[in-house]
């Protein structure tokens, strides 16, 4: 079975002309990047958008992925680039048609849970909202892709010293938002 | 680390628990410190929310179909490197085919009467707007995509073709 199979193996087979297994990788992060793509540009449809373009660029661009690669990492680097053509997009043809500051959120299994938890989400997903799109694409990429901060500094091109810290100011405007403070405090 | 009360701070905190340090000093310092403690505490909390928010997201559309439609039409990402020599030559053997055109006519537009040159002239302004705007239209639409090299490269050989064919017809009016 191909779906067993590791990420490596898996693109040496398609490097052998069996493009159709790009279906299994396909299958295995698609979700994984679109959280992080509608993390960071708010809005579903541009989110699907830059998630089928970076799966174009990451086909392309098999024959340069090395053996020692992290598929997973990788991709996520092309997902926030491919993130990034569609922020200069907007800005360049003024084409945003604005965030999805309330976003429809899956319900807990525990209703009494669901209820409490349901308003901090929402909360949260605000909060979120305001900051800027590299400290919200480090906050999903650290807390829900669970990267690392050398992974981290990989995608979003940052000084590896300087992860921490930022990571930490992203979280005080966080809390500082969802308490109903700004971003400046 | 906080010089006034040893406390470390809250960035070196955040990487402790996010497993980026390994640093023993502040799990022992956390043992000790009440203050530390609630912050360790709330960060712990932040990090449960922002988690299941996150995984609260809706999922989107399986979007496989679409992908690999998209795939299957793209060139394979072993370079095909048949396909690349062969577009790479046409795009090269068309251009050299267009210059030695315009030489030629260059060379006729020299020869011949003044009323006949500025006929010529206009024709051969035309002919380089065109051809030279879809040579370049096919070259850049090959480098980009990879997908539209041979419709371009057939409409330009017919405006070459009707263009020699007009130029025949003028040399012999």
């Amino acid at each position: 079975m191909v779906e067993n199979l590791s990420d490596l193996e898996i693109i040496e087979l398609i490097l052998k002309g069996q493009k159709s297994n790009f279906a299994v990788l396909v299958s295995r992060y698609q979700q994984a990047a679109y959280k992080l793509a509608l993390g960071i540009l708010l809005q579903k449809a541009d989110a699907e958008d830059a998630v089928s373009d970076a799966f174009i660029k990451a086909y392309m661009a098999l024959p340069g992925c090395r053996k020692d690669t992290n598929f997973n990492s990788w991709f996520l680097k092309i997902t926030y680039n491919c993130c990034l053509d569609i922020l200069r997009k907007r800005k360049k043809f003024q084409s945003f048609n604005g965030l999805e500051d309330t976003i429809e959120l899956a319900s807990d299994e525990d209703p009494l849970q669901d209820l409490v938890d349901r308003e901090h989400k929402e909360g949260l997903w605000q909060a979120l909202n305001k900051l800027n799109h590299e400290e919200r694409g480090a906050v999903i990429l650290k807390y829900y892709n669970e990267a690392s901060y050398l992974e981290i500094a990989r995608t979003l091109n940052w000084p590896m010293g300087t992860v921490a810290s930022r990571l930490s100011r992203a979280r005080d405007k966080l809390r500082n938002l969802m308490e109903g403070g700004s971003t400046d405090e | 680390m906080n010089k006034k009360n040893n406390c470390p701070d809250r960035p070196e905190i955040l990487a402790w628990l996010d497993k980026e340090r390994q640093d023993e000093t502040i799990a022992s310092h956390v043992g000790n410190c009440c203050s530390c403690r609630e912050v360790v505490k709330k960060i712990k909390e932040e990090n449960r929310l922002i988690k299941s928010t996150l995984e609260s997201l809706p999922p989107m559309q399986d979007l496989n179909e679409k992908i690999m439609a998209r795939v299957f039409a793209l060139v394979s990402p072993d370079g095909n490197s048949l396909f690349s020599a062969f577009s790479y030559l046409l795009i090269l053997s068309s251009s050299f085919g267009m210059l030695l055109l315009y030489l030629y006519i260059a060379g006729f537009l020299a020869s011949s009467s003044w009323s006949v040159l500025l006929i010529k002239g206009i024709s051969f302004v035309t002919s380089i707007i065109v051809n030279g705007g879809t040579i370049l239209d096919y070259a850049l639409d090959w480098i980009l995509s990879g997908k539209t090299l041979i419709p371009s490269l057939a409409i330009t050989v017919a405006v070459m073709f009707i263009n020699i064919l007009q130029k025949r017809r003028l040399s012999n009016d």
